[in-house]
């Protein structure tokens, strides 16, 4: 007798295959909002203050470049917060 | 204005060459002035549009043993598509790809400013790899797009792309736009290859198929364009030429 083909209800339903998953997280990273570029400023300074600078800096663990970022934002958040 | 597009992805055997081709001679046909500038030592581009022997190639144009236009070549089967070529035997880019373009990583852009000048749209052709000539050649670029096969090593290679890419434009300071993709080879018979395009699909870039198509490669052995090889009288398939009119219509914008 003829019967129809039963599923077999053991059966594991197949995952996302490894280049399902690859692609569902990198699309989904490359869709998240990113990080702002930043750009080149440039200024001249005093170089007696530069090194006082660099010295406070290096103390706190900071180069030139992370450090004026650092006590802008400081001197921004303050501002803000005066005004 | 013209436009510059690159097809890239550090990755080798994605479709860049002929993608590069089939969408310089869908520009061509549609009537406008089209360069397609091969950029790639192995002159794959150039041996596909091209029979025959020439006395100029692109590394001679960018060492200035010539000038440009003493490069560049009119594609009589293809009104309007033009060909800036490279030797695959013989020829000097690899070595100028080797040395001295680290001492001029902006002489791409160079060449490309001069051109715009003369092509409406020029397409570079580049070699899988992200060395110096890739990396100026990408910045020379108003657009790259990357092609990509459904598969897991091309999206390890788009991730390592996406990365590479936004060192090179913050350290070459380019603005080169990098927001559309092509999936190449698209089976939808395939269930990894429909999973890919749904991923890809969800994500921020503009994604576009080209299906399995045996008449690229066949138009390539004739040194044809695949929109005019024809095979018992068949060409490429109705959703294949609906997928070049797509990508077509979208990236000269």
């Amino acid at each position: 007798m003829i019967m129809a083909l039963k599923k077999n209800p053991e059966t594991i339903e197949v995952e996302d295959s490894m280049s399902a998953k690859k692609a569902k997280q990198l699309f989904k990273h490359d869709s998240k909002p990113k990080k702002e570029n930043k750009i080149l400023t440039t200024f001249s300074i005093e170089p007696s203050f530069k090194r006082d600078l660099e010295e406070m800096f290096s103390e706190m663990g900071l180069g030139w470049a992370a450090g004026i970022r650092f006590a802008l934002k400081e001197f921004s958040k303050k501002h803000a917060d005066e005004v | 204005m013209s436009k510059t597009v690159s097809f890239h992805l550090q990755k080798g055997g994605v479709g860049k060459t002929t993608i590069s081709g089939t969408i310089a001679s869908q520009s061509a046909l549609n009537g406008y002035t089209t360069l397609l500038v091969d950029v790639d030592p192995q002159g794959n581009a150039s041996s596909w549009f091209y029979e025959g022997e020439l006395e100029w190639e692109l590394s001679d144009v960018l060492q200035g043993k010539c000038f440009v236009q003493d490069a560049i070549l009119e594609i009589p089967s293809i009104p309007n598509l033009f060909l800036l070529p490279t030797f695959g035997i013989g020829g000097g880019l690899k070595q100028y790809a080797e040395t001295k373009i680290a001492d001029e990583p902006y002489v791409i852009q160079d060449l490309v400013k001069e051109l715009s000048e003369t092509f409406d749209r020029i397409i570079l052709d580049l070699s899988p790899g992200l060395g110096k000539l890739e990396r100026s050649s990408l910045i020379a670029s108003d657009e790259i797009i990357t092609p990509m096969t459904p598969e897991v090593f091309s999206l390890d290679g788009l991730e390592i792309f996406i990365d590479e890419l936004e060192k090179i434009k913050k350290n070459l300071r380019s603005p080169v736009k990098h927001n559309k993709i092509i999936i190449n080879s698209f089976d939808e018979r395939i269930r990894q290859h429909k999973d890919i395009y749904e991923a890809a699909l969800s994500g921020s870039f503009t994604v576009f198929k080209i299906p399995v198509d045996p008449v690229f490669r066949k138009a390539q052995e004739h040194n044809m364009p695949p929109q005019l090889y024809r095979a018992r009288g068949r060409g490429l398939k109705p959703i294949t030429v609906k997928a070049i009119e797509a990508i077509d219509s979208t990236i000269w914008r």
